[in-house]
């Protein structure tokens, strides 16, 4: 499924919800950090960093950090600014038991959902990426990721990250999202 | 005339809800079962002491026994103060709620549950409230229902429930979802599978009459009697009316005027008397009228404001007034993606002169919001810590916050 915003972070960590950092993200509390550090119900500020690169100073990851294993696909899959997350929006399933592109175990993949395009900074050559979601089992709740860069309305609904994607699965109850790589962007798809 | 009624149902209401919000109304006064009576005696025998003899005295008479089967009833109609805030229902999205609170002094009067990406609407004609709703048998599995769930204002006790079609959409909060026509007699649903279609319930019957399919075209935007429109990915509408059956008696299509790459209408609307005003990611109002035609583009923002990129932001952003009065939730800084993120202002436009009238500063940041259509209109805000803060909707004057209203409280509905 495709989720909600940045500023679900308070409203998840509630339930211990763990969230990813994205760039938007630290450019959002950059903005308003001292707003937040203001109120008394600490919107942002103890909600749980992913992984390392997006931890602060001084405090440690609430997720063990992953890799790939090679080193074309750099990056940290737990953490919300690996590269083939430039679309994704809802829980990392590498945060729930299975990978960025494999499901937990007794879940089931989506057959349909939506596509980004994202570049790989190793190599430099745009991916199209496929973010399917696991689904048959209740939220994960770990390592929320959400960028809207790109989101479009709900009226355009491969474009939109209000949607559940879990369709064409038993059940529509959502898990979490992977980012699986399903071929290489032509020029003219790259965006 | 309809101003005249609601008034009076307010004052009528406000008086009995006197009797509530002091007790709950015993419903079996009188006698206890054999157990209970052991039980509380053998309470009473514990905390019988001196210092409770003493006061004895002065109260010659016990308290009155208590009935155990005492459930509270709401007083019907609603006042206008009165307000329903969703609660997504994050961590447990099959379980998610609806918290009925009233905004004129933060009592909380009940709630209602509701399933998988659940959607609410409320007929004040027929006082009652419906919730389209996902079920699985088992819970996270099992078979599926879909459902219109229909309660009843004064108990919150369902009366109906209405099977549809297995396709509703499971969208994050979504008020354009479901919708009650404007002549109150069909609830419309809508279906996504990927494929688009609107499921037709007819709210005199209770029964669901039929399945419209509307390909490439989403949500549902009523207009006036049967009518309704939807977006489609196309930038264009799809203008439906449906004949006294739920059937479709004619529907067109309009010229493309979205640009959705370029500057997409949110679809997070809201109706200002009798048009639509849908408004874009960079801040233009588009509105769209009662005859599902596209008016003329205004902007929001001056051009310094643009320059300082103040954009519609939050979840819900909208909130309209029939008296011609639009609020919109505002974020400065936007960039591309900043569409939700929370709002530190709301602005209220005069949509006739499209002029802005006053601007709010938000104590805390925005998600969604809405107005109340008292005498004196409420802003309702959703704010980013799961509270709905309340303020003076034309002077911005904050009048209280309700809190706790479950874990992802993320909309808010007022009374129709």
């Amino acid at each position: 499924m495709n989720w909600p915003t940045n500023w679900i972070d308070k409203l998840t960590q509630k339930t211990a919800r763990n969230v990813a950092h994205t760039t938007a993200r630290r450019s959002f509390i950059g903005r308003f950090g001292s707003v937040l550090v203001g109120t008394a119900a600490l919107p942002l500020l103890p909600v749980a960093r992913a992984s390392a690169p997006a931890a602060a100073p001084g405090e440690s990851a609430r997720v063990p950090s992953q890799s790939t294993g090679n080193i074309q696909d750099p990056g940290d899959p737990t953490a919300c600014d690996y590269w083939r997350y430039c679309a994704i929006d809802g829980y990392l399933c590498s945060c729930c038991g299975g990978s960025h592109n494999t499901c937990p175990p007794g879940t089931e993949m989506s057959p349909l959902t939506w596509i980004g395009t994202c570049r790989n900074p190793a190599d430099g050559r745009n991916y199209i990426i496929s973010y399917n979601d696991c689904c048959g089992k209740s939220d994960c709740g770990r390592c929320l990721c959400n960028r809207n860069e790109g989101d479009k309305p709900v009226y355009r609904p491969q474009a939109n990250n209000d949607i559940d994607w879990c369709l064409g699965t038993t059940t529509n109850v959502y898990n979490c999202s992977t980012a699986v790589l399903i071929g290489v962007a032509t020029e003219a798809s790259a965006s | 005339m309809q101003v005249a009624i609601q008034k009076e149902g307010q004052s009528a209401a406000r008086r009995r809800l006197c009797k509530h919000e002091v007790g709950n109304v015993n419903k079996q006064p009188g006698s206890l079962g054999r157990l209970a009576k052991v039980a509380l005696f053998a309470i009473g025998a514990v905390s019988l002491g001196a210092g409770s003899l003493v006061h004895a005295a002065e109260f010659p008479d016990p308290l009155p026994i208590e009935s155990t089967r005492s459930v509270a009833k709401l007083a019907t109609p609603y006042p206008g103060s009165y307000a329903m805030v969703h609660d997504f229902g994050f961590g447990s999205l099959i379980d998610s709620a609806f918290s009925l609170v009233n905004t004129d002094n933060g009592r909380f009067k009940g709630m209602i549950s509701g399933g998988n990406f659940a959607t609410a609407n409320i007929s004040s004609a027929r006082q009652e409230i419906y919730i389209a709703e996902t079920y699985y048998s088992r819970g996270t599995r099992g078979e599926r229902s879909d459902l219109v769930t229909v309660y009843d204002m004064e108990n919150l006790d369902r009366v109906a429930e209405i099977e549809i079609p297995k396709k509703r959409a499971g969208i994050v909060v979504q008020k354009s979802g479901t919708a009650i026509t404007e002549s109150g007699k069909f609830y419309l649903v809508f279906n996504l599978t990927p494929g688009t279609s609107v499921s037709v319930v007819d709210l005199d019957t209770k029964t669901f009459v039929g399945e419209i399919q509307t390909p490439g075209c989403s949500l549902i935007y009523p207009t006036v009697d049967h009518n309704f429109f939807m977006l489609c990915g196309d930038g264009k509408l799809l203008h439906i009316r449906l004949d006294e059956d739920g059937k479709v008696a004619s529907q067109d299509k309009s010229d493309q005027f979205i640009d959705i790459d370029a500057d997409p209408l949110s679809e997070k609307s809201s109706k200002v008397g009798a048009d639509w005003q849908f408004i874009s990611f960079q801040g233009d109002v588009q509105p769209i009228s009662a005859a599902a035609v596209p008016g003329k583009r205004w902007s929001l923002t001056s051009k310094r404001e643009r320059r300082k990129n103040w954009r519609p932001a939050g979840w819900h952003w909208t909130a309209g007034h029939p008296d011609g009065r639009l609020w919109v939730a505002m974020t400065p800084n936007g960039y591309e993606g900043s569409h939700k993120d929370p709002a530190t202002e709301v602005w209220l436009f005069d949509v006739a002169k499209k002029k802005r009238v006053a601007r709010f500063e938000m104590n805390t940041m925005a998600l969604s919001i809405d107005v109340t259509l008292e005498d004196e209109p409420r802003l309702l805000v959703v704010n980013i810590e799961g509270s709905l803060d309340v303020y003076n909707a034309s002077t911005g004057e904050y009048q209280r916050s309700i809190h706790d209203l479950g874990a992802s409280p993320y909309q808010v509905h007022r009374m129709p």
